[in-house]
């Protein structure tokens, strides 16, 4: 940060709005985290035009910068980890619109989450993610990290009530992107990208009628097994509450002695179970629920009986994590996924972790979405306690991986987990996050060294430190595609994918075409988990005959394979995107990708998997999909219409250069004239 | 860049402590672990969007001082002086950290380096000394009253002297030339049953406000009296001038120690907490600390006071229904609210009211940005404050909005003034005594 820099902002912006004394940038160098690092300047901007000009004149200036909202962020994501400017948008915190008519609001980043529900509350709606945070989070936050919370089981992320976001890109330029877009989904790769692709400036939510009633129940056990075995048999009993969550002893003694909430001090564990809904139907759940608990053991099952009541209980869950800081000066909060009838198993290993090195934690769990946070208690200038609770930290989260799961559900990757990313993804991953960060942000300059691993000093180092799984197709089917690719790449020969022909679309003069119907198989279905992994190729029919028998369901319409119907988007209602959790990819240049897991929840790296839905198949060839399943059937497919192919953007087309530099993989959708009609 | 060469250290350490006081304020500060859950609820953030002026910021700020890690800690004097104190933030903090407490101590450690002599000389000369303090003050009013000061203000001259002053000027329009003491003429008899404190808001700016306690006083048929007391000392915690605070407070504590069985009436929420909060001054003098903390267990907010005395008070059917119906609102003061955790009260006697119709005010937790002198020292956040407050208060189209410490009434009259609003701010007292027969 120059002198000169400083005085182009003070004049962009207003003298009293760029702040350099050292004490202003002492608290601009923390978030709710350990990494801290000092700023150069802090802008705060008051509109969303001044957000753009702060990123202009960063841009013109080659000063990295960092988007912050409330600054509660639990891994260092809002921290300016290259020094630079800080532009906290804390003032852009109106509400623009909301409309009751098609349940939809347009905000700015800065609106605080709870700031957005007092405002819907009295017309009867709600926004539905509701991370532990919302009192203080702002929703630009909340985009930034994919954030979840209790509520989340039922109704889903951020990302599944995220509809459309304006957006300063790196460059400068504006970007104003729908769920609705036909094309690569870029609101779905913004949401969860932790402000490294982009400053949001603008958002539109989806917004929910509030239930006709809400029941609220607290289960007492004699052990967090038995919490988390009942959380798998409500599930199992074809239950899906809005929210199952799990607190330990030591995290309900540090709450109640705050909020006196009535938790239950002489449990091992307990279990906060909500579920809402038409009033006969919630209370007939909630007896079903109470059931479910008693038969596990539950020694009591208490039913909220006021609204105050119920408020009070959740104040006790949200508290779970600041509670802590009772006990000691710092908490560090981990934020491991799972699949969900693990949880006991990754509970058993990291009470073992803490047990090892004699650390206090306070273990919580968003239990229905297998999220767990183990809370570790200890003080920041004890730099060998430090290093113990973070080493810990790592180790708790390897468990996570090793069980097939992820190492962040809601908080991020940011600053502190960058490393741990090598556990979950293939360098030939890695490689693909940096891409696509490259064509956003080819200068590095937007929230630089955050989400992917730093030090990319050649393959060799890389390949040597993940112990990622192998992200090469599976069957000998689909092991041909990458070489396939790799020699199209060579000879500039077009390939065309064609699954089992329903799309109609007619195969280009010239290309060699790619048949996917040959992946068939059903590789996992995982029952306990509610989730089934397929071969890109399976017929949609074929996969739920083969789920019928396991009263399990898909929520997806349509003809053809499930790559083919991913590609086309041609399932619209239910979304496919808030389905599919996991994919197998061959990239054009052949390099294998897999993205997302089997788990409910998962923030880790760019929610990248979503580019290839409605794609076309010009990024990639989908080889597997995972997918979630409901324990109940989908209503009925409503008419939908045509799947239309796109209209590239300039940086739809600057996505498939930086993936497909010489124009191979179903390029025609990319030729002049087609799909403008 | 100059003021990089200062940069902080951003590595936390422990701090090397010598003073007792500091080594208290210091644990307490530790267990503020940056949640930042407090943010979205403090007024200054609130109308700044500047971490700086939210509890986190202050709390990391007043931490990196004592850790040694801020070049100059008078680096942190916008953070600390611009906190209002209302304490809100400890109030939805689960580690409970005590930021108003905080920042009247980093005021302390920055008034060791850097005092304002003048003020100084108010807190510890003029104060404790209302022989001298009264005639300065009616000199003072009697010039605002022959319009000298409107007439600097209006010419510029006033803010070129000082900004402070011209804001105080621009927001007082009170300036009573007797005070209360000698509106009342009641001294305490020995055996009093209550003793009314004379606070400096009702003494010296709103004698209308001490003069309806009296007849409120005088209707609970209570043998009561006024205190010989001197100013409270909250300005003393407020600019971090401890000495100043204590050295009040010894005297008071003196003084309300010849009535030992009365009950001490304070009917300005400001003051009764700070003097219910003596006990506080004194962690390392236990002799000094026990006296406190039996004036504190005496000590009765005037809303307290007045609820449990009502029946006696408003002997039935002694209220007349007044000829309007009145739609009131309530505006509480943060040292009644968070000071003293008094909430109910004030409600319950508005409620109680014939003919009145009370509507709760929609943020009611949030300061008015009022804070004594701070409406003055820092008009703009002040102000920003309080347009929120007014825009809450004109939400509930009452026509009356009562409140229970002469710093708020004085803003919030300042608030509906610059809104050319017609709604009424009244102390709770007065609103009451407008019921007496």
């Amino acid at each position: 940060v120059t002198p000169s820099f400083v005085d182009k902002l003070r004049a962009a912006l207003g003298p009293e709005n760029v702040l350099t004394a050292p004490a202003s940038l002492l608290v601009y160098s923390y978030d709710g985290a350990l990494d801290k690092n000092l700023p150069g300047a802090v802008a705060l901007p008051r509109s969303a035009e001044e957000a753009a000009a702060c990123v202009r004149l960063a841009a013109a200036a080659g000063v990295p910068y960092t988007a912050r909202g409330a600054g509660t962020n639990l891994c260092g994501g809002s921290v300016p980890a290259a020094g630079g400017l800080v532009i906290h948008l804390a003032r852009l915190n109106r509400i623009l619109e909301i409309n009751t008519d098609n349940l939809r609001a347009w905000v700015e980043p800065g609106v605080v989450n709870l700031h957005l529900q007092n405002a819907l509350a009295p017309l009867d709606l709600f926004y539905a993610p509701d991370p532990a945070s919302q009192k203080a989070s702002t929703l630009g936050g909340n985009v930034g990290t994919n954030a979840g919370g209790p509520r989340c089981l039922r109704h889903g992320v951020t990302t599944n009530h995220v509809l459309a976001l304006e957006a300063v890109l790196p460059g400068g330029e504006l970007l104003r992107c729908s769920v609705e877009d036909a094309g690569y989904d870029f609101t779905g790769l913004l949401v969860g990208s932790e402000g490294t692709l982009g400053v949001v400036t603008k958002i539109q939510v989806k917004l929910l009628p509030l239930p006709e009633d809400v029941q609220t129940l607290l289960a007492a056990f004699p052990s967090l097994e038995a919490a988390v075995q009942t959380v798998t048999d409500v599930i199992s009993a074809g239950i899906l509450p809005t929210a199952l969550e799990v607190m330990d002893k030591t995290t309900v003694h540090s709450v109640e002695a705050f909020v006196g909430a009535g938790y239950p001090l002489d449990a091992e564990a307990v279990l906060l179970v909500e579920t809402d809904g038409p009033r006969a139907r919630a209370a007939a759940e909630a007896e079903k629920i109470a059931d479910v608990c008693r038969a596990n053991g539950a020694s009591s099952v208490r039913r909220a009986a006021s609204p105050e009541e119920r408020q009070k209980l959740w104040e006790g869950r949200r508290g779970a994590y600041p509670a802590m800081a009772r006990l000691a000066p710092n908490v560090l909060v981990e934020d491991g996924v799972v699949p969900r009838q693990l949880l006991p198993e990754a509970v058993r290993r990291i009470r073992a972790i803490a047990a090892r090195e004699r650390l206090r934690m306070g273990l919580i769990a968003h239990a229905g979405d297998g999220n767990l946070h183990p809370n570790l208690a200890f003080d920041e200038r004890d730099a060998e306690e430090t290093r113990r609770v973070k080493a810990a930290g790592y180790e708790m989260l390897k468990v996570c991986v090793d069980l097939g799961g992820s190492i962040s559900g809601e908080h991020g990757i940011g600053v502190d987990k960058r490393e741990a990313m090598r556990w979950l993804f293939t360098p030939a991953t890695l490689r693909f996050f940096r891409r696509v960060k490259e064509v956003f942000d080819p200068a590095n300059l937007c929230n630089p060294d955050k989400l992917i691993p730093l030090a990319e000093t050649g393959a060799p180092t890389e390949t040597a430190a993940s112990s990622a799984p192998a992200a090469g197709p599976r069957s000998p089917e689909a092991s041909s595609v990458p070489d396939l690719l790799r020699a199209a790449q060579k000879d500039r020969r077009p390939v065309f994918i064609r699954g089992l022909g329903t799309k109609n679309v007619p195969v280009p003069p010239g290309a060699r075409v790619l048949e996917t119907a040959r992946l068939d198989k059903i590789l996992d279905h995982d029952r306990p988990n509610f989730t089934v992994t397929v071969e890109a190729g399976v017929a949609l029919e074929d996969l739920k005959a083969a789920l019928a028998g396991a009263g399990q369901f898909v929520h997806v319409s349509g003809a053809g394979s499930l790559g083919g119907i991913l590609s086309a988007r041609s399932s619209r209602r239910p979304a496919l995107r808030d389905q599919v959790i996991g994919l197998a990819a061959v990239l054009p240049d052949g390099d294998c990708v897999r993205l997302g897991a089997k788990v409910m929840k998962n923030v880790a790296g760019y929610d990248a998997l979503k580019l290839f839905i409605g794609a076309w198949g010009t990024l990639g060839v989908l080889t597997e999909v995972t997918l979630r399943l409901f324990p109940f059937p989908p209503e009925e497919p409503r008419a939908e219409p045509a799947p239309r192919p796109f209209a590239p953007t300039a940086l739809e087309r600057r996505l498939k250069r930086a993936l497909d530099p010489e124009g191979i993989l179903n390029n025609v959708f990319f030729e002049d004239g087609h799909g403008r009609a | 860049m100059d003021e990089l060469k200062n940069a902080p250290d951003i590595r936390t350490r422990p701090a090397d402590l010598s003073s007792a006081a500091d080594k208290s304020r210091y644990d307490e500060s530790l267990h503020c672990n940056r949640c930042g859950f407090c943010t979205s609820f403090c007024p200054t953030y609130l109308a700044t969007g500047d971490e700086g002026l939210s509890p986190r910021g202050r709390n990391q700020a007043f931490r990196a001082m004592l850790e040694g890690r801020l070049k100059d800690p008078a680096e942190a004097e916008r953070l600390f002086s611009t906190c209002l104190l209302c304490g809100i933030c400890t109030s939805v903090c689960f580690a409970e950290v005590p930021t108003a407490k905080l920042m009247s101590a980093g005021r302390e450690k920055i008034l060791e380096t850097r005092g304002e002599p003048w003020f100084l000389m108010v807190l510890r000369v003029l104060l404790p000394r209302p022989r001298l303090l009264e005639p300065l003050l009616k000199l003072a009013f009697l010039g605002k009253r022959l319009g000298v000061g409107r007439l600097l203000n209006r010419a510029g001259l006033l803010r070129r002297i000082s900004p402070k002053l011209a804001a105080a000027e621009e927001m007082s329009e009170t300036a009573p030339l007797r005070f209360l003491r000698s509106r009342l003429r009641r001294p305490a008899a020995e055996d009093a049953e209550v003793l009314q404190f004379l606070a400096c808001g009702p003494n010296y700016l709103k004698p209308e406000v001490g003069e309806a306690t009296a007849r409120l006083l005088a209707a609970s048929g209570a043998r009561f009296g006024c205190a010989q007391n001197v100013c409270c000392g909250l300005p003393g915690v407020s600019f971090g001038d401890m000495d100043a605070a204590r050295a009040l407070a010894k005297k008071n504590i003196i003084e309300l120690e010849k009535y030992p069985a009365a009950a001490v009436l304070v009917d300005d929420s400001s003051c009764a907490a700070a003097v219910k909060d003596y006990p506080g001054l004194f962690e390392t003098e236990p002799a000094w600390r026990e006296r406190a903390e039996a004036l504190a267990r005496r000590t009765r907010d005037f809303s307290e006071w007045a609820l449990a005395e009502r029946e006696k008070i408003f002997r039935a059917p002694s209220a007349p229904a007044p000829a309007a119906p009145l739609q009131v609102t309530y505006h509480d003061p943060c040292k009644a609210r968070y000071g003293q955790r008094i909430t109910d009260p004030p409600r319950l006697l508005l409620r109680a009211l014939p003919r009145a119709e009370y509507r709760e005010l929609p943020e009611a937790d949030q300061c008015c940005g009022g804070g004594g002198t701070y409406s003055f020292v820092h008009p703009d956040i002040s102000r920003a404050v309080l347009d929120r407050k007014i825009r809450n208060i004109l939400s509930t189209s009452a026509g009356t909005v009562a409140t229970c410490s002469v710093s708020c009434l004085l803003q919030v009259e300042f608030g509906l003034r610059r809104a050319s609003s017609t709604v009424e701010a009244v102390h709770l007292a007065s609103l009451l005594s407008r019921f007496l027969r």
